[in-house]
């Protein structure tokens, strides 16, 4: 793999994102079925940059957080939702609707909805970083199994909290768990998210090699010289804290995490000196080509919820990939 | 051949004291509710149960869903969720819910039971009268006559009630959740109040369709409306904010479709149109 | 040249004790170690590599303990090849030799040059995962190849165990020139013959001790070697020297019925 492969991979995921962002700011199909072209400025075109830059960060955060897991954990079905986050995140969110409706308070908006979702996920993730050691330092294959019991102890939670809502209430529940990108995000928490894909993408380019040694078995990582321990507890908190953040701005968007990663493998090869940063970009450009595109599907009861866009795209993209670069992967 | 047969008997006599200490108690709570004579209802609606109310009916209520609001009325879950041995051991003789599916579950027994059930869809300002009318009729029959009048009082005074045509002509938008916009669409119980007192709804599509802030700031309607249940803390989103003409009116009573939507919901939705049409904006 | 000291290190897994005592392979030779599954040549190399802390004693390498020192200091000075070779993202063969010098930083063999000296130049571009097990032993080498500086520890477990005889002894006489350039050699392997090729010294080790460690010469002869291992061996002359082989006629013949 040269530098030349990967600036000219990198150079495509840019150029895809910035395609669908065109996409996304200058055409849309309007309710009634009418397409309007160009950029309409005023409130409408705040709204629609502030949708591009919400998509944007949300999906590098995924991209190179899916990627580094997905290296980490040696398993290319890895997304930064097998830590656990997501549960946490949504338990989080429940609960809170929850004391909301007891307490007669109105249901908590998307804003909100932040700082519980936020608790929750890093509750979460510190349960499975601290379940998933043997031998007192963190495993692959614990970290894997404790996501699991973590997540399935928090999705049994959040049904325990979402049936004593009132029933006008479980519909915003249930919205939250496909995840949007807000119209009316909270300043510092995109700020804070897109500082954290720009580190994570950063963090990758610089520990590229490490990461990499990183897939061999533990001997010989370690043979190799690195330090495994220092490695994966500290970008497991890093790529668990970035998801949180992202799961609080956006909810939990499907997906994304799991197919930017082989996307970028298909254009600038499996080293993640160039990764890392290819699946950020890949992964800004496949959120917010899915923002764009229910902007286009009118299925006659309003806007199609996000999460059901990227869950049936990602799917059919994810097969394709598969069966395209299941060759390298196994004997 | 000793051992063993003095423990299974032993087992048996502790299930047979176990359940009589049961049964006792369960008696004990259904005989405590049985004090009117007449209808004996469970409902699974949180809406029927307060057009019970308004027909006079709600002290005939055995069993209803934790968020009924009726103190020291035994819950059974809802509609979703019913707990069906809780239900038949209130010994109903009328079970009413929301929509018209059968419940195969919960339905044989109680018909067996001799219990009657009712479903009304409570989409439409016709659902909602069809359904005062139909419990009118029902309740009379299970041995309330003043239920019968009370129907068509609410009836006669819903007519009154959207006579008085509103002043706010051009189309409205009616929000019952702002952060994602979600709107009473054509064909709502909200909608058939607000088009029979001679107004507009802005959106066109049907039942309750959740609208992009791009969408709400295109359709430049005369007004946004959001109906909450109580008086909102949190600010409204910027963008919804910013819009021309954006009213909160609080009114618990049209966010649900009951009677007291039916008697009611006309007058906030003028307390509405008079601000509207006073040039005051909120 | 850092010496490779073994000083009395007392390693305990489960109810495995390994004690070699005091062991000194000499830098310039190489070391090839043989004896029973489960003796503990394994053991002996992670040991050196730092991949395991004995409980006492240690394993130093220029007076300083082997588990004590930096990861990339480490891999700097000590190289290894393990057994079974792992690697879990579609690299190709070239790039998952480039992984020796994820955190040392290359050495003086670049990777074409070490997968040239492997005998897989022309497979550079494979992935990995498609290559069969005796070329991806020969990557594994060819790492160590590329990860490894003049005058440092290379350690070699079970690498020939798949490989071809031609594509091994090119991989013997890449291990002698770095031998001769001031490397400490330890290999553990199975293949007699292949012993008596590679061997400068040899280091018989048994139930977690020390049963022996001395010159090739006169520990591979024939009578030596085939009563530690318990089978009659053979020697033909070969080139350097004896060449053993384990002569199992005789075994065989005494349990069929």
């Amino acid at each position: 793999m040269t530098t030349g492969r990967a600036a000219r991979g990198l150079s495509i995921a840019l150029i895809a994102l910035a395609a669908a962002a065109a996409v996304r700011l200058l055409a849309v199909r309007t309710l009634d079925g009418a397409v309007e072209l160009g950029f309409p400025g005023g409130a409408i075109g705040d709204i629609r940059l502030s949708c591009v830059l919400v998509a944007a960060t949300a999906g590098g955060v995924l991209g190179a957080a899916g990627w580094i897991l997905q290296a980490l954990l040696r398993n290319p079905l890895a997304s930064p939702f097998v830590l656990g986050v997501t549960g946490g995140a949504g338990t989080g969110v429940a609960v809170a609707a929850v004391l909301a409706a007891l307490a007669g308070a109105a249901a908590p908006g998307p804003v909100a909805m932040v700082v519980p979702s936020a608790i929750g996920a890093v509750g979460a993730l510190a349960a499975v970083v601290a379940l998933g050691r043997r031998n007192g330092a963190i495993d692959p294959l614990s970290l894997v199994l404790a996501g699991v019991i973590v997540g399935t102890v928090a999705a049994g939670l959040t049904t325990v909290a979402e049936s004593l809502l009132p029933p006008d209430r479980r519909g915003l529940l249930a919205g939250w768990l496909f995840g949007r990108i807000p119209e009316a995000p909270d300043r510092a928490l995109l700020a804070a998210c897109a500082a954290a894909a720009l580190a994570l993408a950063g963090a990758g380019a610089v520990l590229g090699p490490r990461l990499d040694a990183a897939t061999l078995s533990d001997d010989e990582a370690r043979s190799v010289g690195i330090n495994l321990g220092r490695l994966r507890t500290s970008l497991f908190v890093a790529c668990g804290v970035a998801t949180a953040m992202t799961v609080a701005l956006c909810g939990p968007v499907a997906f994304i995490g799991l197919v930017a990663p082989h996307c970028a493998r298909g254009l600038v090869g499996a080293g993640s000196r160039a990764g890392v940063p290819t699946a950020a970009a890949c992964g800004a450009a496949l959120l917010v080509a899915a923002d764009a595109l229910r902007q286009w599907i009118d299925l006659g009861a309003g806007r199609l919820p996000l999460g059901a866009v990227t869950a049936v795209l990602g799917g059919i993209a994810f097969l394709v990939l598969l069966r395209r670069t299941a060759a390298g992967w196994f004997a | 051949m000793v051992g063993p047969a003095r423990s299974i008997i032993a087992s048996v006599a502790l299930a047979a004291v176990l359940a009589a200490v049961l049964g006792c108690g369960r008696t004990a709570r259904t005989s405590k509710h049985a004090t009117n004579a007449g209808p004996r209802i469970v409902s699974l609606s949180p809406a029927i149960t307060h057009t019970l109310e308004a027909l006079g009916a709600g002290g005939n209520v055995v069993g209803c869903t934790p968020w009924c609001g009726l103190a020291g009325v035994p819950t059974v879950g809802s509609l979703e969720d019913r707990n069906a041995e809780a239900i038949l051991a209130l010994h109903p003789n009328l079970l009413v819910r929301q929509g018209d599916q059968p419940d195969p579950a919960l339905d044989p027994p109680l018909t067996a039971a001799g219990a009657a059930i009712r479903g009304w869809r409570l989409n439409s300002v016709a659902d909602v009268l069809r359904c005062v009318n139909g419990l009118g009729a029902t309740l009379q029959a299970l041995g309330a006559p003043a239920a019968r009048p009370a129907a068509d009082r609410i009836a006669m005074a819903h007519w009154d009630a959207v006579s008085a045509q509103v002043q706010t002509r051009a189309p409205v938008v009616f929000l019952f959740g702002t952060d994602p916009a979600a709107a009473f669409g054509a064909g709502t119980y909200l909608d058939g109040l607000w088009t029979a007192m001679g107004g507009a709804n802005a959106v066109t599509a049907e039942g309750y369709p959740t609208l992009g802030a791009e969408d709400l700031l295109r359709m430049q309607p005369a007004a946004v409306v959001v109906v909450t249940a109580a008086p909102v803390e949190a600010p409204l989103p910027p963008w919804l904010a910013s819009m021309r003409s954006v009213h909160v009116l609080v009114a618990p009573e049209l966010l649900e479709p009951s009677a007291r939507m039916l008697v009611d919901g006309p007058a906030a939705l003028r307390r509405f149109d008079a601000l509207a049409s006073a040039g005051a904006s909120k | 040249m850092s010496a490779l000291c073994y000083e009395s290190p007392v390693l305990r897994v489960g109810g495995f004790a390994f004690e070699p005592g005091e062991v000194r392979p000499h830098p310039g030779r190489v070391t090839v170690l043989l004896g029973p599954n489960g003796g503990g040549k394994t053991t002996a190399l992670r040991l050196a590599a730092g991949l395991a802390v004995p409980g006492s004693g240690r394993v130093a390498l220029g007076g300083v303990a082997v588990h004590a020192m930096r990861p990339p200091e480490r891999a700097r000075a000590v190289a290894m090849v393990v057994q079974r070779p792992q690697v879990s993202a579609p690299f190709t063969a070239l790039e998952v030799v480039a992984l020796g010098a994820a955190a040392a930083g290359a050495g003086p063999c670049s990777a074409g040059e070490a997968l040239r000296a492997v005998g897989l130049s022309g497979r550079a571009g494979v992935p990995f995962a498609q290559m069969s097990g005796g070329e991806q032993q020969r990557v594994a080498v060819a790492r160590a190849f590329h990860q490894h500086r003049p005058g440092g520890v290379l350690l070699l477990d079970e690498a020939f165990a798949a490989v071809d005889p031609p594509e091994a002894a090119s991989i013997v006489a890449a291990v002698r020139i770095r031998a001769a350039a001031g490397a400490t050699v330890l290999a553990a392997t199975h293949d007699l013959a292949l012993a008596s090729a590679l061997a400068d010294d040899a280091w018989f080790v048994t139930g977690g001790r020390t049963a022996a460690f001395g010159p090739a010469i006169d520990l591979l002869a024939p009578a030596v070697l085939g009563a530690f291992l318990g089978v009659k061996v053979t020697a033909a002359t070969g080139a350097r020297g004896p060449v053993a082989a384990a002569d199992l006629a005789d075994r065989l013949q005494a349990e069929s019925p």
